[in-house]
C-alpha cells in the first residue's frame, strides 16, 4: 500500500519535472528565435547595408539619367521612403547596437539624405526655380546685375527682407510739399465774414484755422476740406462729393453733402443733410439736426446736386468709436427747442473772393 | 515652401488673385471699386469694416478687398494681409494737408512681412480737381523710389468720378500679378 502511494508519487514527480523540462526548452526556443535576427549586430548590419546600397544605387542611376524625366519624381519620393525606412532600422536597433555602429550608420543616413536632396535640387529645377525666378522678375527694372549672388542662392522673403527695412528719413524732401495756387483756400483767419459764390470758388475749398468767423459757402462744391476751427458759424451749399472735418471746437456747420466724416471735433453743431450715413470718430459732445441754410436758388442747386430730398440720415450716424448696439454717448441730437432758424444767405455781406 | 506650392497650385487652377484696396480714409478706394464695376457710386457711406467685390478681369478672378481707411479701422489692416497678391494704395491727391499721414500709414504697410511679394498699384484719385497734385509730385512726396529695388510698384493717375485711369491701373496690376503667379501657363 504504501509502496505503490510512493511509486505514484515518483510517477507524478517524474511526469511534473518532464513537462517542466519541455516546458523551459519551449520557452528558451523562444527566447532563441527572438533574439537572434532582431538584437544581432551582424544581422543588423547587414539589413542595413542591403537598404543603403538600393538607395544609392537609386540615386546614381536617377543621376546618371536612366530614369525617365516623367517618373523621376516618384522614383526620388522613392528613394526618400528608403532612407527614412533606414533611419527607423537604426532608431529600433539602437537599443542593443554599439555606439560606434549607431553613430556610423547615423552618419551614412545623413550623408544619404543630403544626396538625395542635391539630386533632387539638380533634376527638379522647374519647381525650385520658379520662386527664384520670381524674385529674379521683381529685381530687373532697376538694376540687374547689383547683386546676382542673391537672385541664385535666395527666395522672394529673404531678397525682400534685404530690400525693405531701408530707414524711412524723417525729413526727407517729402516734408516740403509742392505748393498749389489754385487751389481755394479760407486760412489763418479772425473775427471775419466771408460770403462766396460758386462760379467764384470752383469746385472745391479749404477751411482751415479760423476762429470767431462767419462763412457763407453758396452754390455747388466737389469736395470741402475743414480743419482746426473755433467758435465758427459755417453755411454751406450742396457738396456733390464729400466733407472732410477734423479738430473743430465750439462751432456750427451747415452742410448738404454725399458723404461726411467729422474726425477730433468737440462741441460742435451740425445741420446736415446728408446721402450717406455720417460717421464721427475720437470726438465728444456734438449735435446734430436737419439741414438749415438757404439762398436764391438752393433749391435748383441742391436738385442738381441729388441732395433735394431729406434722407432722414442725419441723425443716423456712426461712431468709429463706438461699435456697440447702444446708441453712442458722443453725439446726441439738437432739441427741437435749441434749433437755429433756417439761415437765409441771399442777402449776406462779407469778404468776398479776395482775401 | 510646401504649403505655398501647395496654395500656388490651387490658385493655378482657379485663375484667381485677391487684391487689397487700402489708403487713408476719404481717399476713395470704394468709390473706385464701385466705379469700376459699374455700380451707382451717389450713396457710398464711409467703409465701417469692408467690402469684398469679386469680378472677371481679363482671364482672372480678381477678389478686392477694400478696407475701411478711418483711423480706428488702420489697426486692422493686418487682418486682411495673409494671401494678398497684390495692393492698391489710394491717395487723395487734393487732400495735402494728409500727405504726411498718408506717406507714413503707406511705408508702415510696406514693411510688412507678409506684403513682401505684393505688386503695389498707387492711385493718385481725385484728379478731376483742380486743386490736386499730380502722379509725379504724389510720388516724390511719398518716396516711392524707395522700393525701386525691393518690389514691383507703378503710380497711376485717376478719377474715381470720371472712371478716368482705372482701367489703366487695374490693367497693370493684374497683368503684374499674372505674369508672377501664373508665369507658367
Amino acid at each position: 500500500m504504501l509502496e505503490r502511494k510512493h511509486a505514484e508519487r515518483l510517477e507524478r514527480l517524474a511526469l511534473i519535472n518532464k513537462n517542466r523540462l519541455e516546458g523551459s526548452s519551449i520557452r528558451k526556443s523562444q527566447a532563441a528565435d527572438s533574439s537572434d535576427p532582431r538584437e544581432s549586430v551582424d544581422v543588423f548590419l547587414a539589413a542595413f547595408g542591403q537598404k543603403r546600397e538600393v538607395v544609392e544605387k537609386g540615386l546614381a542611376s536617377a543621376l546618371a539619367n536612366e530614369v525617365e524625366p516623367t517618373h523621376i519624381k516618384r522614383h526620388l519620393d522613392d528613394l526618400a521612403l528608403e532612407v527614412g525606412a533606414l533611419e527607423k532600422l537604426v532608431a529600433d536597433a539602437s537599443y542593443f547596437l554599439p555606439a560606434y555602429d549607431v553613430r556610423s550608420s547615423q552618419t551614412t543616413i545623413l550623408k544619404l539624405k543630403d544626396d538625395l536632396e542635391s539630386a533632387s535640387s539638380q533634376l527638379l529645377p522647374k519647381k525650385k526655380f520658379s520662386f527664384r525666378n520670381k524674385a529674379a522678375k521683381k529685381v530687373p527694372a532697376p538694376s540687374i546685375e547689383e547683386k546676382p549672388t542673391t537672385l541664385e542662392t535666395g527666395q522672394v522673403k529673404p531678397n525682400g527682407l534685404q530690400d525693405t527695412p531701408q530707414p524711412v528719413p524723417a525729413d526727407s524732401p517729402a516734408a516740403s510739399l509742392p505748393e498749389i495756387n489754385n487751389r481755394e483756400r479760407i486760412q489763418g483767419k479772425e473775427n471775419m465774414v466771408f460770403v462766396r459764390d460758386a462760379d467764384v470758388l470752383g469746385a472745391e475749398l479749404t477751411l482751415s484755422n479760423l476762429n470767431k468767423c462767419k462763412v457763407y459757402l453758396r452754390g455747388r462744391l466737389t469736395t470741402l476740406y475743414i480743419d482746426s476751427l473755433r467758435n465758427c458759424q459755417i453755411f454751406v451749399g450742396p457738396v456733390t462729393g464729400s466733407v472732410f472735418i477734423e479738430n473743430v471746437e465750439n462751432s456750427t456747420l451747415v452742410l448738404a453733402s454725399h458723404q461726411i466724416r467729422i474726425h477730433s471735433t468737440k462741441s460742435t453743431d451740425f445741420y446736415v443733410r446728408v446721402r450717406s450715413r455720417p460717421i464721427v470718430e475720437y470726438t465728444t459732445k456734438n449735435r446734430f439736426a436737419p439741414y438749415a441754410f438757404s439762398y436764391l436758388g438752393i433749391e435748383e442747386d441742391l436738385r442738381a446736386a441729388n441732395l433735394a430730398e431729406e434722407t432722414g440720415l442725419w441723425e443716423k450716424v456712426d461712431d468709429f468709436r463706438w461699435l456697440r448696439a447702444v446708441p453712442s454717448p458722443n453725439w446726441t441730437s439738437v432739441p427741437l427747442k435749441e434749433r437755429i432758424h433756417v439761415e437765409d444767405g441771399s442777402i449776406v455781406t462779407g469778404v468776398g473772393c479776395d482775401e | 515652401m510646401g504649403l505655398l506650392s501647395i496654395i500656388r497650385k490651387v490658385k493655378r487652377k482657379e485663375k484667381e488673385m485677391r487684391i487689397l484696396m487700402v489708403g487713408l480714409d476719404n481717399a476713395g478706394k470704394t468709390t473706385i471699386v464701385k466705379r469700376i464695376n459699374g455700380e451707382d457710386t451717389s450713396g457710398i457711406s464711409p467703409t465701417l469694416g469692408f467690402n469684398i467685390k469679386t469680378m472677371q478681369f481679363k482671364s482672372y478672378r480678381v477678389n478686392i478687398w477694400d478696407v475701411g481707411g478711418q483711423k480706428t479701422l488702420r489697426s486692422y489692416w493686418r487682418n486682411y494681409y495673409e494671401q494678398t497678391d497684390g495692393m492698391v494704395w489710394v491717395v487723395d491727391s487734393s487732400d495735402i494737408r494728409r500727405l504726411q499721414d498718408c506717406r507714413e500709414e503707406l511705408h508702415g504697410l510696406l514693411q510688412e512681412e507678409k506684403l513682401m511679394g505684393a505688386s503695389l498699384l498707387i492711385f493718385a484719385n481725385k484728379q478731376d480737381l483742380k486743386g490736386s497734385l499730380s502722379p509725379e509730385d504724389i510720388a516724390k512726396v511719398l518716396d516711392l523710389g524707395l522700393m525701386d529695388k525691393s518690389r514691383h510698384w507703378q503710380i497711376v493717375g485717376c478719377s474715381a468720378v470720371t472712371g478716368k485711369g482705372l482701367l489703366d491701373g487695374f490693367d497693370w496690376l493684374v497683368s503684374d500679378i499674372g505674369s508672377r503667379i501664373y508665369m507658367l501657363d
